[in-house]
């Protein structure tokens, strides 16, 4: 497969023009084999396919190649980068300026979906539902019910970050009307489960939940289902009802894709949060010590790690349990161990290891018993 | 006098390491920015 990509690069090199059907099944090729060939990890075949669609005038084609281009950034987790490239894409499409082709139209608004998750997935609230806002004069019925109804569900779940809780309901209320089968009826009642969550309505956030439940049941979707007893879980947590919290939270860790960092993050999170109320740091600890291990075997991202690290560290530190505290500052100790020395300086993630490491020993320092 | 400044400093030192931001973990179920979750793109060539 290496062997034919580089062959297909530098037979892009060499070729001084293109006729139409070449470009044509140029960009079929790439967009149709994103996923298949790798090509996310080639950004020096994306960019070269871009510049040869928009120097023959394809502003479409590479206006999406170049929305790929963000997202193979968004797959190593460079959010801003991506949003950048998405953005480049939009420009692209809006300099075609043909209102009347709906194909453009429809990729727009997906574009500056995507744009607005990016922000949201990067705390940027307010530039998220900037961007729906910006999304929604393009909106009308000719577009398709997949997008429309992404929209809904992507500006929901920016303006509950945004704390705008009515605007939330009413869009929820519009994705439903677009959620035509049962995974997207199941992430729309998520939604609403989230809503009422907020709202502080538990009861009916609950009733939400379980018809999400019902939703993701019928089609054996298993991260929907994961999802929702995670959710279920953090409804009895922050009610303070902690034995139905255990058990949701245990449903869960039955089912849940450890091979997804991002699952695995929300889940462990949840989970030692719902052992350490009942202040069972031996436990905690031990899940800890269960994420780190598949964060190995899967070979996450070890930025991953941090939230549920932070959680662990916090709650040990407040407490000052030395048993588990000592336990700890070695688990942190290996995990520094692990690290690239040469990255030390300009590395979040080893800065965070040194600074947990910092504070455990200011707090479980013990002087050395002097030699007489 | 410096005893007392070093002791309120180590206090205010312990107060500041204990604060932490403490964020609920609900799943949002966003799609993630290229949507592969539950919708397929179509592809339309010209």
């Amino acid at each position: 497969m290496e062997k034919s990509r580089r062959i297909f690069l530098e037979d892009l090199e060499e070729k001084d023009s293109f006729n139409n059907d070449e470009l044509k099944s140029l960009y079929e090729n790439i967009v149709k084999n994103l996923d298949k060939h790798d090509y996310y990890d080639d950004r020096e075949l994306l960019f070269k396919v871009k510049d040869i669609l928009i120097e023959h005038k394809m502003m479409f084609e590479g206006a999406h190649v170049t929305k790929e281009i963000g997202i193979s950034y968004y797959k190593e987790g460079n959010i801003p980068k991506a949003i950048r490239y998405v953005e480049n894409a939009t420009y692209i499409l809006e300099n075609i300026n043909d209102n009347s082709d709906m194909r453009i139209k429809e990729a727009l608004v997906n574009y500056l979906i995507s744009i607005g998750v990016g922000y949201y997935e990067v705390l940027s609230y307010q530039s998220s539902v900037a961007n729906f806002k910006k999304c929604s004069k393009l909106i009308d019925s000719k577009i398709s019910s997949n997008v429309l109804w992404r929209y809904y569900h992507e500006y929901t779940i920016a303006s509950i970050y945004a704390k705008d809780y009515d605007n939330a309901k009413k869009l929820i209320d519009k994705s439903l009307e677009y959620a035509h089968d049962n995974v997207k009826k199941g992430f729309t009642y998520n939604d609403l489960g989230r809503y009422y969550w907020k709202v502080k309505k538990p009861l009916d956030s609950r009733r939400a939940y379980d018809k999400a439940l019902e939703a993701f049941k019928a089609e054996n979707h298993n991260n929907g289902l994961a999802l929702i007893y995670n959710n279920i879980a953090m409804l009895y947590y922050t009610t303070k009802k902690n034995e139905q919290a255990s058990e949701w939270i245990e449903k869960c860790f039955e089912i849940f894709d450890r091979s997804d960092p991002k699952q695995c993050v929300m889940f462990f999170d949840t989970y030692i949060r719902i052992i350490l109320r009942k202040h069972d740091f031996g436990e905690a600890v031990d899940k800890l010590l269960e994420f780190i291990k598949l964060s190995d075997n899967y070979s996450f991202d070890k930025r991953y790690i941090l939230d549920s690290l932070d959680l662990v560290v916090d709650r040990i530190s407040s407490f000052k349990n030395e048993e588990y505290g000592i336990k700890l500052k070695n688990i942190l100790i290996h995990l520094i161990k692990q690290t690239d020395e040469n990255d030390i300086e300009d590395n979040y993630y080893s800065e965070k290891l040194y600074s947990y490491l910092g504070r455990l020993r200011y707090l479980f320092y013990k002087k050395p018993k002097r030699r007489d | 006098m410096k005893k007392l400044l070093k002791s309120l400093a180590c206090i205010s030192l312990v107060f500041i390491l204990s604060i932490s931001i403490v964020s609920a973990t609900d799943g949002t179920g966003g799609g993630g920015m290229n949507s592969v979750n539950y919708i397929i793109e179509e592809i339309v060539i010209k």
